[in-house]
């Protein structure tokens, strides 16, 4: 994964040793691979546009749609609905995080051919809009409405 | 926010929602009271996604000017041979004259539907994206209703048969995955039970081996211990095997489980399932033929021993 890591950084000794701790716990309770593989999703969570947390508030709004933990995107499952979210969460990800394939695929540790696949399917099923995948297009407007909501909501600021 | 109606405070999706839908408002100067009401997140999503596909009049009623002609100049046509007939008919009948305005009334009643109606049908105007579809102005105006019924056909698609495919294609895909399940269980189910009916065919062996037991001993007439054992380990093997007709009586309910609960497995887990299976099925079988190598080497290794003890 690519990251533009700044030079110097400054964090309190108490701090990071009781994050390193909390992390060594978690891999000792769930082990290395998952682990792993949820800190690749972390990148898509701390994502923000016009200082919101939009990566956050993407991925729990296609979890809270499909009712799955943000666990169950990241676990080597096929289940329709979870295949589904993974594929609405790339779509989502591009177009409003404007993330490469490549760094969307990451998030699921996956190389960068499974998110052009993913993305291009949907835009395919889009075009064709057809009966046989109409709940998965209104899902989909449905969660764009959202989102697009969210990135041009601008909070009412008293002046008084 | 006249539009929304619900009790108490909007929760912070819907003031989004709200703030969206009033900026669309308000770039495209549709009157509020237009709007439905929205009780929820789902009708706010609804109305947002009406409004986005909303065009303005504005554009439409400047494309028409010719048509708004020759309705005047119909009208003032329709006026003159009005005033020819009041200046004949006047001092005969009164009456008439009280008829022809209630006409001349209903006509201009007409007039105004039709001023309204194209505004309803620009090039823009897509008949998906608007659930009410006025049906009347469609019927009375005949020119546009030509316009609009090449858009309509998709709609009779739509409830015919591409919707059967669903179903269809769901029950196939859960057949598959049904097939597939039980074969697996066909194979691997009955084995544990298996093991626990059958007579340990190596520990008695072992025991006749040994002098514990004498095998030629007759269990009923005629037959020995040695016959009896295998037989009844035979009907065992004949007794858990799973028949054709119990599969077939699973399979029925255990596709209707899986379509409901949607879980038919992709291509690639039946693959991986069928793979499983028949390696699990190699595995018990050479299992088997294993112990019982081990177990002839055992007893030849124990006979070799016991010639050499009465050779020397």
């Amino acid at each position: 994964m690519n990251f533009k890591v700044p030079l110097k950084f400054e964090v309190a000794t108490s701090e990071y040793i009781q994050i390193q701790t909390k992390l060594n716990l978690i891999i000792a309770r769930y082990g290395c691979e998952i682990v792993a593989s949820y800190l690749d999703s972390i990148p898509l969570r701390m994502l923000k546009r016009d200082g919101k947390l939009l990566g956050a508030y993407i991925e729990n709004k296609v979890c809270e749609e499909y009712n799955i933990t943000r666990y169950d995107l990241i676990e080597s499952s096929g289940r329709e609905k979870i295949s589904e979210a993974r594929q609405l969460l790339c779509v989502f990800a591009e177009k409003y995080l404007h993330m490469s394939k490549t760094d969307v695929a990451l998030m699921f540790n996956k190389s960068r051919h499974f998110s052009k696949r993913m993305i291009g399917t949907f835009q395919n099923k889009l075009k064709e809009n057809h009966p046989f995948d109409k709940k998965l297009i209104e899902r989909y407007r449905r969660l764009d409405a959202l989102f697009s909501a969210y990135v041009d909501f601008k909070p009412i600021v008293n002046n008084e | 926010m006249n539009f929304f109606k619900k009790v108490g405070r909007p929760t912070e999706d819907e003031q989004r929602m709200i703030q969206s839908i009033e900026r669309i408002i308000t770039n495209k100067g549709i009157p509020l009271d237009e709007i439905p009401e929205c009780q929820n997140l789902e009708d706010l999503i609804e109305v947002k996604t009406l409004l986005e596909s909303y065009t303005p009049p504005v554009q439409e009623v400047e494309n028409l000017p010719i048509s708004d002609n020759d309705q005047e100049e119909s009208y003032d046509e329709d006026e003159n041979d009005h005033e020819v007939s009041e200046v004949t008919d006047w001092e005969d009948n009164e009456e008439q004259e009280e008829h022809e305005r209630i006409n001349a009334n209903e006509s201009e009643q007409a007039e105004q539907k039709n001023n309204e109606k194209p505004q309803f049908i620009a090039e823009n105007y897509d008949p998906f994206a608007d659930p009410i579809i006025e049906r009347s102005y469609n019927q009375t105006q005949g020119i546009n209703q030509e316009q609009e019924d090449p858009d309509e056909e998709p709609l009779d698609l739509e409830n015919t048969n591409v919707k059967d495919l669903n179903p269809a294609t769901k029950r196939k895909a859960a057949e598959q995955t049904a097939n597939a399940l039980l074969k697996g269980y066909a194979r691997l189910v009955p084995e544990p039970f298996k093991w626990m009916a059958k007579l340990p065919e190596a520990k008695i062996e072992k025991m006749a081996f040994n002098g514990d037991l004498d095998l030629t001993i007759e269990v009923s007439e005629g037959i020995s211990f040695d016959d009896y054992m295998k037989q009844t380990n035979e009907q065992i093997d004949e007794i858990f095997k799973v028949e054709e007709d119990t599969l077939d009586e699973i399979r029925e309910p255990l596709i209707e489980v899986l379509m409901e609960q949607q879980l038919e497995l992709t291509p690639t887990q039946r693959l991986t399932m069928a793979i499983i299976s028949h390696l699990a099925q190699m595995f018990t079988v050479a299992l088997k033929l294993r112990q019982q190598n081990n177990r002839i080497l055992s007893y030849q290794k124990h006979l070799t021993y016991l010639s050499r003890a009465k050779s020397a």
